[in-house]
């Protein structure tokens, strides 16, 4: 792997020892050709990637497609990224990964098992037994989980954008602001989008209830 | 089946059943998101794949030239064969304007003794030796008669 711009590495080198090195300094130095700061970058941040990814898909390799993919797309974009740009590399790298996420998720759609993930009459009353517990008493719903299977059964039933802005506000717990910035939308798409998802969201579930 | 509940239940529940499930949904993915940091070759296999793209970048630059060139063959058979329509052309009636012109050619016979005899002859005519060769053929006829 070698970039094509080749200058010399050393003067940053010099100037900053490799523990202390910023994001934007080891982007710098990637710019510059050193591959190894492409690799401390990977390092630092493939964590924090592939927690996003795994907000959205719950099997491995999704996830590590999705964390590949992130840095791929990222290593080719390095040029687009501006230091002083308002966003730091970390947040530039998530907003890689959710439209990767997304663009997974609408291909999922599409896909013909996607189908096939039909809810059982027996998933149903697990449904129904989780929101009697929740009706019959003012206890903290969230403790309780509804299986992961079930869940992810049930966010199937709704579209990319629904389901991209659900988890980013419900599981991640972004702010309106932050989930605009992340998806390059505008902050009262993202309001539209979410007061659209619960409402199709309470939908299934009275489908299922 | 389903849904014989479904209006008696107040929106604020399913609203918190609907969280309940979106975290739900989520809730593994700080223990996937660890089990693939640690996975050791994960940067070997994305610096494979910036390889790769980058080749496949490269040879992009040649199958573009490939596209156009393979674009221009149609626009260049075309020219092409305008071009041999245009040369048949003239040169066709190049060379029966040439004929309209002189319709006659000028046949020189220098054998004579100082006399130039200059016989307009039709190039649509028959030549001297076919000519002859029809004298020849009336007289080999009328000598076997």
């Amino acid at each position: 792997m070698r970039r094509q711009k080749s200058q010399p590495v050393e003067t940053v080198d010099a100037l900053q020892p490799h523990e202390e090195e910023s994001d934007d300094a080891l982007v710098r130095r990637v710019r510059a050709g050193d591959e190894s700061a492409f690799e401390r970058l990977f390092e630092r941040h493939r964590a924090r990637v592939g927690r996003v990814a795994a907000r959205f898909f719950p099997r491995r390799e999704a996830v590590e497609e999705i964390v590949q993919e992130t840095f791929v797309k990222a290593y080719f974009a390095l040029d687009t990224y501006a230091g002083a740009h308002a966003a730091s590399f970390a947040a530039w790298l998530s907003q890689i990964a959710v439209n990767l996420c997304y663009d997974e998720l609408r291909r999922q759609r599409r896909r013909p098992q996607h189908a096939e993930t039909n809810i059982t009459e027996e998933e149903a009353q697990q449904l129904g037994a989780r929101l009697d517990r929740a009706l019959s008493t003012e206890s903290n719903v969230e403790s309780d989980l509804v299986s992961r299977d079930l869940a992810a059964k049930l966010l199937a039933r709704l579209d990319a954008e629904d389901r991209l802005v659900l988890t980013l506000l419900d599981a991640e717990g972004h702010s309106v602001a932050e989930i605009a910035e992340l998806t390059g939308w505008s902050q009262s798409k993202v309001k539209v989008r979410a007061h659209r998802a619960r409402a199709h969201l309470r939908r299934v579930l009275r489908k299922y209830l | 089946m389903f849904g014989k509940n479904a209006r008696e239940i107040p929106e604020e529940k399913l609203d918190r059943l609907a969280t309940e499930i979106v975290r739900a949904a989520a809730c593994r993915g700080d223990e996937e998101a660890e089990s693939v940091a640690s996975s050791p070759f994960l940067y070997t296999r994305v610096a494979a794949r910036i390889e790769e793209r980058r080749r496949a970048q490269g040879d992009e630059g040649w199958l573009a030239a490939l596209a156009v060139a393979w674009r221009a063959v149609p626009a260049m058979a075309l020219v092409a064969a305008l071009a041999s329509a245009l040369l048949l052309w003239f040169g066709v009636s190049g060379a029966t304007g040439a004929q309209s012109q002189s319709g006659f050619e000028a046949i020189s016979d220098t054998r004579g003794t100082g006399v130039v005899s200059t016989v307009l002859s039709d190039t649509g005519s028959l030549s001297r030796e076919e000519v002859l060769q029809i004298v020849v053929y009336r007289d080999e006829l009328e000598s076997h008669k």
